[in-house]
């Protein structure tokens, strides 16, 4: 078979069956149709990180190599994330207080892992030796948004929130971490990914960003601008008849059984 | 006066986001003794492609989004017809803008290899841009329930 069909086959069907199984899994209200999302969901990732096995001379199962080797440190990550805020003053499914150390140790062995991604052993190769392209854009990609976004957070948290000087320093942390982690990527070289490929990539991805923010914005626009013509152009809804004397008389009946009773003091 | 603050509040956010790129650049402009890595040529190609494909891919997402609303309007087809040609649009402007010359074609050799590599470099941004929104969303959280224990209302007297 082609290898453009396998690729169609074994990494695009999947790949878009995944959007399709999230899809109907938030949108449908029958319990059949979420189970069917879900699993073809689930079904569909699998494929998607065997892609490297079912379909190995297409370019495109490298984003099918990528998700195998990052799911493992973003699920810790999560993870982390998760038990350290449930494990706090939450109302609501409020977890035990040692869920909190093992989500500080989830969130440093999952931190631990992505840096080893960068400068260890642990970096996306094709064959032990062909780097995969895609984490070069992943990765500052994903760096340079978390710097970024931490550092808004931390400024809307002091102009925005009430009293959160502490929270905001601590996303201010998170932010000067991150520019760390850039900065060293910029200047030590790792074991697979050089410096000077890292700096390239990370002004590839700036301009990634900006065009998405921009291709994203004109799209809603003119989603936006559709439903406006459309709702513009429908014509006025006609006007009801006056009730009638039947009806205003059952009316108040009905008015009259809820309303009353004693005035409260 | 609260609309002056929440302008000024906007652009001190808006200063926030691009804060640490400025940073990182003039480290980096230290750093090489140039004005950075930063090659134009290159990012111009790419912020190009982004706009492109995102903007196809988000319309089409939007295409899809139609649906749900046209059940509250006894499924008309005309917004329905609007957005398609919207995606339209969209896919015979990359396929234009792409095949008019080396200026879009980035490493791929033809504009079906650059359409396909454009799509797929979404994803992988679009997955690197989740994972950065939930864990900075997540770390938001996590220090909020690990604050001081606050009283949201008043006792009463």
């Amino acid at each position: 078979m082609d290898a453009m069909y396998i690729a169609v086959l074994f990494f695009w069907i999947p790949m878009s069956s995944i959007v399709l199984g999230l899809w109907v899994s938030f949108s449908s209200k029958q319990d059949s149709k979420i189970y069917f999302g879900r699993i073809l969901t689930v079904i569909s990732f699998l494929l998607v990180c065997i892609s490297p096995w079912t379909a190995p001379l297409s370019p495109s199962s490298s984003i099918g190599h990528l998700i195998g080797f990052i799911v493992g440190p973003s699920i810790l990550l999560l993870t982390g994330l998760y038990l350290i805020t449930f494990s706090g003053n939450v109302p609501v499914g409020k977890l035990p207080y040692s869920d909190k150390r093992l989500g500080f140790i989830c969130l440093f062995i999952g931190t631990i892992w992505f840096l080893m991604m960068q400068w260890g052993d642990l970096t996306p190769m094709y064959y032990g030796d062909e780097l995969n392209k895609f984490w070069l854009i992943f990765f500052p990609t994903m760096l340079i948004l978390l710097c970024s976004l931490s550092s808004v957070l931390s400024i809307s948290m002091l102009v925005i929130g009430d009293n959160r000087q502490k929270e905001s320093r601590f996303m201010a942390a998170i932010s000067l971490f991150t520019l760390i982690i850039i900065i060293c990527a910029m200047t030590i070289d790792g074991k697979n990914v050089s410096s000077n490929q890292f700096s390239d990539y990370l002004w590839l991805s700036v301009s990634d960003l900006l065009g998405i923010s921009v291709g994203v914005s004109l799209s809603i626009l003119i989603f936006g601008l559709v439903i406006y013509l459309y709702e513009s152009n429908l014509e006025q809804p006609g006007s009801v008849n006056p009730p009638s004397k039947k009806e205003l008389s059952l009316a108040s009946i009905k008015i009259s059984q809820n309303i009353g009773g004693e005035e409260s003091e | 006066m609260n609309e002056i603050k929440q302008r000024l509040n906007i652009k001190i956010i808006f200063i926030a986001f691009f804060l640490p790129i400025l940073v990182i650049w003039i480290i980096d402009s230290t750093l090489t003794g140039d004005f950075s890595s930063f090659d134009t040529s290159d990012s111009f190609t790419r912020f190009a492609n982004a706009i492109l494909t995102s903007y196809t891919l988000g319309s089409f997402l939007l295409l899809g989004n139609l649906f749900f609303y046209a059940d509250s309007r006894n499924r008309p087809l005309a917004p329905l017809f609007g957005m398609a040609l919207a995606v339209l649009l969209g896919v015979i402007s990359t396929i234009i803008l792409i095949g008019m010359g080396p200026m879009l074609l980035e490493s791929n050799g033809s504009v079906k290899a650059q359409a396909v590599y454009n799509v797929g470099h979404t994803i992988v941004s679009f997955l690197a841009i989740s994972l950065a929104g939930i864990i900075c969303i997540g770390s938001m959280f996590s220090t909020i329930t690990n604050g001081k224990k606050r009283n949201i209302f008043l006792e009463e007297e």
